[in-house]
């Protein structure tokens, strides 16, 4: 089970995106737990909707982040969803 | 100081169930006024503004309270992760549903055996049917669903029937939980502490089953303390990260903590939770380390286990800042090799003191 770049991710029905307020960070809630979301994960986690292949969220993310270079961005967007997907924090899309 | 994580609300001590291994405190009777809806609101509201993040609904049994379906609306819209903790009990699926459309995040349902005769005696209440009832509901309105087992001398060998029912429900994460001996728990502990073979077999048929099902159900398998060589870090230190809120409003570091004699239970809403979480005499009381005697003062592990559990420290030694004798550093560990060899014997049959009988 690893990620592809043409696979379509949503995060998964247990997980849910939350900007954590006082402590001015973003996170990802699911039973009992969070994960704490550095720039690039939560930037790769609010482009997930189910429908844009992962190749497409790469490509946003490259003009954004434009000092990572491409196929290092490419190589860790590509192990941050393969980790969140054994973890059941998100699916992809049939 | 720490921002707390997770907010604990017990609704109310209303429960049709009676296990023997209860969390409330034996006197909840004296705690059994409840918190009107306004108020809770008001507290999430504070709750999320101090940092809280993760919401578990409980009792008792919180389906008891009318106003949930307003209670958790209400905390999804200030985005809190709810939990829902519950026997089940009463519930319809009609319910649910509302509950599922208010914004329930996670239903916890709480399973006593894998079977039925067995489950009704250690709920001391014949709910058995209508949980599994329940937990088909939650998978068919597509929830994530948590079974929650406690572990003890009378299910641990049941413990593969117990992962195969869970299997059977689709559960999305299974918790199994040895009992900790606070609250009810403590009074029955002969009833229910299990032999260290029961336990030592489980745990293997456990670990087997979390290593097969990766991926597809969690399996957790909490060893009990008594049995550890290391006190549990119990609430991952006082007053680090937990809020605990009693139905009457009094606010603790953890839901055993109103037993300790000489804290000043501050309530809510006459005060609010950050003066409670900031300033209180609770709440500092055994925060840090400046409370710790020897042997906990100068060991290595703690800021790991924080000295362990205060309450049990407490009930077992009658010393709140004793060193949790769980711990095999502390000087009262005899308490518990006691408890563990009494264990060992076999007496055939102990009787329960099912929840809400009178202490002796």
């Amino acid at each position: 089970m690893a990620a592809s770049l043409a696979a379509r991710y949503r995060i998964a029905a247990k997980a849910r995106l939350v900007y954590d307020r006082a402590r001015d960070r973003h996170i990802l809630l699911y039973p009992e737990r969070g994960l704490e979301l550095n720039p690039v994960a939560h930037a790769i986690l609010s482009h997930l909707d189910g429908e844009t292949p992962v190749g497409k969220v790469v490509a946003t993310l490259a003009a954004r982040f434009d000092h990572v270079p491409p196929p290092e961005l490419e190589r860790d967007v590509l192990s941050f969803l393969t980790q969140l997907e054994l973890r059941g924090l998100v699916q992809a899309v049939e | 100081m720490e921002r707390p994580y997770t907010l604990v609300a017990e609704l109310t001590y209303r429960c049709p169930l009676r296990c023997p291994y209860c969390a409330n405190p034996t006197n909840y009777r004296e705690h059994s006024e409840e918190l009107s809806t306004e108020v809770w609101c008001d507290v999430l509201d504070q709750a999320r503004d101090l940092g809280v993040l993760q919401l578990h609904l409980t009792g008792g049994e919180p389906l008891a309270r009318r106003d949930l379906e307003r209670l958790v609306a209400h905390a999804r819209s200030r985005e809190l992760y709810v939990n829902l903790i519950t026997s089940g009990i009463p519930l319809t699926k009609q319910r649910l549903t509302a509950l599922r459309d208010a914004g329930l995040d996670n239903v916890q349902v709480s399973v006593q055996d894998a079977v039925r005769e067995s489950a009704d005696e250690i709920a001391g209440y014949a709910g058995f049917e209508q949980k599994l009832e329940v937990m088909r509901w939650v998978k068919e309105l597509s929830l994530p669903l948590t079974m929650n087992v406690v572990l003890h001398r009378r299910n641990l060998d049941n413990v593969g029937a117990i992962i195969a029912l869970a299997e059977s429900l689709s559960v999305d994460r299974l918790e199994l939980a040895n009992t900790q001996y606070l609250g009810w728990a403590l009074p029955n502990r002969d009833a229910l502490m299990p032999t260290r073979e029961a336990l030592v077999s489980a745990h293997k048929v456990a670990m087997a089953a979390a290593e097969r099902l990766r991926g597809k159900m969690e399996v957790l398998f909490v060893i009990p303390d008594y049995h550890a060589r290391h006190p549990r870090p119990c609430m991952d230190g006082w007053a680090r990260r937990f809020l605990h809120i009693m139905p009457n409003g009094i606010v603790l570091p953890c839901h055993a903590a109103v037993s300790i004699p000489g804290l000043v239970h501050e309530r809510v809403p006459a005060r609010t939770l950050q003066w409670i979480w900031e300033e209180s005499q609770a709440f500092n009381a055994f925060r840090g380390e400046d409370w710790m005697k020897e042997p906990c003062k100068s060991c290595d592990r703690r800021e790991i286990d924080f000295g362990g559990c205060r309450c049990q420290a407490l009930q077992l030694t009658g010393d709140a800042t004793a060193t949790d004798p769980a711990c095999n550093r502390a000087p009262d560990h005899g308490l518990v090799q006691l408890a563990r060899q009494a264990a060992q014997a076999d007496t055939g049959a102990r009787r329960y003191l099912y929840r809400g009988a009178r202490v002796p």
